[in-house]
């Protein structure tokens, strides 16, 4: 019966987000927010097994303004507990800080736990920091890039998404894993679960409460500017038959990947 | 001499008592069957029963009684109504036989005497005729025809054969009865007297009136066990079904509205979630006694668009295998997914058209209980890709198509250039038009919103549109099996609207249709909503819209299900098609109006994909090619993005334009 923590981050939709037209920099404060696409995978693949081999899934997430109504979605998917840290001083924290923080938080409200569950990366950031960093704080193994997933009895067994193949790795517990989009498709909760999540315990938490102060969570990285890509689409048209278009684009196609077939 | 009916002649005397005997435990049997199946069905007690019977007895005697959906259906319907009404007539003879013999002859009076006895001899040969003859013509559809809907089983072999025995024994008795016992009357009883002197004149009597008695006693015994396994076999159709239409249809919604099982903004979040249905043990007495009730007839089957298009549903299907479930020993409360009884996609695949309900003779409704198996599913919240990526979508951008509101934006200025005002611009206007998400995100959508538009300027309807803040009614949300997120649009939409006190709206979507003006009322807003096929006919029967450029097409029109079957609206489509297409011609597909055939994209299966053989839209654009009609109209954007990709996948997009019925018009101005 392994006790899992999940690590959720909420970020803003970036399928929504619209650069501004001059300064080319996303437009946040119009941006929707959500949880994380890859942490919505690691809190499905924690209800499953929870729901084969019994144990807890707590919910833990950090960040500059959580919004409890998205935590609660966890819930509703199956978790039973979550503990929120909202302090501004995240607001620019890269994978560094934000791994201090959940250790803070896991330290603190659930200190006993086997496995910790991640998303590989974030949708925002893309830095596929935390997670590592997280073991490295812990000092326990990690396994990165899961889309396979078996827990043992003090071990699992997990499948590696590796660049040309699938690496299959086992190791003892505790310990912590990063998953990928491809692991699970997560339950989506109706609207009266989410509602009756209400009645599950959701804790909000201080810098203070986990003993951390603002300069722990000072980010290693200094963004500078965030810019959209500026793409101009070729637009080129092709005229003739059917049959001779297809070659035609064909070639243009082989072309474009460096004339490999 | 007058004549008499001679009851139990030919038999030793005593044989009325010995019969009487027989027939006890045959009876306890019934009556048992019947306290059985009533109790395993939850009915609580006999005062209730007879209460909700009798709020139906109108339904029951339209329905029931006089088969008004049965005799529907032409060859099925008159079959039945042979057997029907010949087992009737045979019933209330043998009944009047029995107050005859047992009643009023120990009172020394006589019913079955003089004219009155002859009239009965020959009413009774014709109605046994007509027995016999909707019996062949059972054994014609089901062995000869082999009818595909049409399912044979032991059982059923069984009540025909049992059945057929009656009917044959007692014209065998009547001739042995007037061979043996020729009376100056026998002409009355044509048909004994016809057998009697093709088989069994001239034979010995003694012999005869031995065989006499063995028949006798086995069309008795025949008939006493079919009454008592009644209740135990497919004939119980007799009761179950005239207590289902009594029972249940008085309380039936309107097609298109879904029941409201809770309020979300009333709801105690404390309180215990149950949604739908997942085991039998969960519906009342009354959705079970639907169940109990189907007869297993096809009719659903045959007229379901998913079935035809090789999906994994049928309707017949579902209620059969739950209707058997109700029977099995521990069936009331396994999980009928989780025991593999009813496969997901079976549940997934139906869209909703409501024609299953349709071609119910008995006003069973498959689809509701396809419908609440569904809401069971959701609420656990497992679904694939697709279908959360449409909620999501809803929940997140208020429509299922997931574009942001830019998208919707730049929409509104395209129609703005046109003319058309917001509401905000022009707060006395009228009619509000909503235009509907397939009219507002879909590039072919957008060109019916603009011919709606075009008309309604051009005839000078006092008209508006909300906006950005247009949002998804909650249709797909509904009929996904999603409530919460149904109600959580549909509260907001109601909020608006009610903050803008609009009162009338213009809609060219069926499912907009449907849900604003049926569906919202369960949450507080009335609203007089008009289909644009209603609009547009009532400006050009007013003549507020003139047509000034007659097409010369010939043109079909495709019914869809929710301003159809659904909403009933056959006429106003039909009338504007014409109006514009002065100079052509208008042809009827083979199923058309109450009959139509859905194109797929109902009860939100336009947003995620089930495991088929042949797609909805593809059958239906068959149909629309085989009346040669150069142009297919349509009503609905779905049906139109349907059969949009129905013909270029069929590669007859060159040869039959798709346009809807706005855009006819729009063409004709």
């Amino acid at each position: 019966m392994p006790d899992i923590v999940v690590c959720v981050k909420q970020t803003v939709d970036v399928y929504q987000l619209k650069p501004h037209p001059e300064t080319l920099a996303p437009q946040l404060s119009q941006a929707q927010w959500k949880n994380s696409d890859f942490d919505l995978n690691a809190v499905e693949e924690a209800v499953r097994i929870k729901e084969k081999s019994g144990g807890k899934v707590v919910v833990v997430s950090v960040g500059p303004e959580v919004k409890q109504l998205l935590v609660r979605e966890c819930l509703a998917m199956g978790a039973d507990e979550a503990y929120i840290l909202s302090d501004p001083s995240l607001a620019q924290a890269d994978g560094a800080a934000t791994a201090k923080a959940l250790a803070a938080v896991i330290k603190t409200a659930s200190p006993k736990w086997d496995i910790i569950l991640c998303g590989e990366a974030s949708l925002d950031q893309n830095a596929y920091q935390t997670g590592p960093r997280l073991a490295e704080i812990f000092n326990v193994p990690h396994v990165s890039y899961v889309n396979k997933l078996e827990v043992g009895d003090r071990v699992l067994k997990a499948w590696r998404a590796v660049e040309d193949g699938v690496e299959v790795v086992s190791c003892s517990l505790p310990a912590v894993v990063t998953v990928g989009l491809e692991i699970n498709t997560p339950r989506l909760p109706s609207l009266l679960m989410i509602r009756a999540a209400q009645k599950k315990p959701l804790k909000e938490l201080s810098l203070n409460d986990v003993g951390l102060t603002k300069d722990d969570l000072m980010p290693r990285a200094e963004t500078l500017e965030v810019k959209a890509l500026k793409t101009e689409r070729r637009r080129q048209v092709f005229e003739g038959k059917v049959e001779e278009l297809a070659e035609k684009l064909a070639e243009r196609i082989i072309a474009h990947m460096g004339g490999r077939r | 001499m007058e004549p008499i009916r001679e009851t139990y002649i030919l038999l030793p005397p005593g044989t009325d008592f010995l019969m009487y005997l027989v027939l006890v435990p045959f009876a306890l049997v019934f009556v048992f069957g019947v306290v059985y199946r009533l109790r395993r069905l939850g009915v609580r007690s006999v005062g209730e029963l007879l209460n909700s019977v009798f709020r139906g007895v109108g339904y029951m005697a339209r329905y029931g009684l006089l088969q008004r959906k049965v005799v529907s259906e032409h060859l099925a319907g008159v079959m039945h109504l042979l057997i029907y009404t010949g087992i009737i007539a045979l019933f209330i003879g043998t009944t009047l036989v029995f107050i005859d013999h047992d009643i009023l002859r120990v009172l020394g009076l006589r019913l079955l005497r003089g004219d009155f006895y002859l009239g009965f001899e020959f009413v009774l040969d014709v109605m046994g005729v007509a027995f016999l003859l909707g019996l062949a013509l059972l054994i014609y559809r089901r062995f000869i025809r082999h009818e595909p809907r049409l399912r044979n089983r032991l059982e059923y072999s069984m009540a025909l054969a049992g059945l057929l025995f009656i009917g044959l024994s007692g014209y065998v008795l009547e001739a042995i009865r007037l061979t043996v016992e020729p009376r100056p009357w026998s002409g009355y009883s044509f048909v004994g007297k016809a057998v009697s002197t093709a088989f069994f004149v001239n034979l010995p009597t003694e012999p005869l009136t031995l065989l006499y008695r063995g028949i006798w006693w086995s069309h008795a015994i025949v008939a006493f066990a079919m009454v008592a396994v009644l209740p135990y076999s497919p004939l119980g159709h007799i009761f179950s079904t005239l207590l289902n239409i009594a029972v249940n249809a008085p309380r039936q919604l309107p097609l298109g509205k879904m029941k409201t099982p809770f309020r979300i903004d009333e709801l105690d979040p404390s309180a215990d979630i149950k949604l739908g249905f997942r085991s039998l043990a969960e519906l009342g007495w009354m959705e079970k006694l639907g169940l109990d009730a189907c007869t297993d007839c096809g009719r659903c089957e045959a007229a379901c668009p998913a079935h035809a298009a090789g999906t994994p549903l049928s309707p017949r299907d579902i209620m059969q295998k739950l209707r058997r479930q109700l029977w099995r020993s521990d069936g009331l409360d396994e999980d009928v997914f989780a025991s593999g009884l009813i496969d997901e996609e079976e549940v997934w695949a139906c869209t909703t058209c409501s024609a299953c309900i349709e071609a119910c003779p008995v006003l069973i409704r498959p689809m509701d209980y396809i419908l609440e198996m569904r809401r069971a599913l959701t609420l656990e919240g497992k679904l694939d890709k697709r279908k959360t990526a449409m909620l999501t979508n809803l929940s997140r951008y208020g429509n299922p198509y997931g574009f942001d509101q830019s998208e919707k934006q730049k929409f509104f200025e395209e129609l703005a250039e046109m003319g058309v005002q917001t509401l905000e611009e022009k707060p006395d206007a009228e009619y509000v038009y909503w235009i509907g998400c397939a009219s507002i995100y879909d590039a072919r959508g957008r060109e019916i919103a603009k011919s709606v538009a075009k008309i309604l300027l051009k005839a000078g309807v006092s008209f508006a549109v909300l906006g950005v803040e247009e949002t998804c009614t909650g249709d797909p949300a509904r009929r996904i099996g999603e409530e919460g997120r149904f109600q959580e649009l549909a509260l907001q939409n109601i909020e608006t609207l009610k903050q803008k006190s609009v009162k009338k709206i213009i809609v060219n979507c069926p499912h907009c249709f449907n849900t604003l003006k049926k569906e919202y009322r369960d949450f507080g807003l009335e609203l007089e909503v008009k289909h644009h096929s209603q609009v547009i006919g009532e400006l050009l029967r007013t003549g507020r819209l003139k047509l000034t450029k007659p097409l010369s097409e010939k043109i079909t029109l495709h019914d869809s299900c929710y301003i159809g079957r659904i909403n009933d609206v056959f006429e106003e489509p039909r009338f504007i098609i014409q109006s514009a297409n002065k100079d052509g011609t208008y042809v009827e597909m083979s199923r058309s109006g109450r009959k139509s055939f859905c194109c797929g994209a109902g009860g939100s299966t336009y947003w995620y994909e089930v495991r088929r053989t042949d797609r909805e839209s593809v059958i239906r654009l068959r149909e629309a090619v085989e009346t040669g009609a150069s142009i297919l109209a349509v009503e609905c954007p779905y049906c139109m993005q349907m059969f949009a990709d129905a013909a270029r996948v069929t590669g007859v997009d060159q040869s039959l334009k798709i346009k809807d019925i706005a855009e006819i018009v729009a063409e004709s101005i």
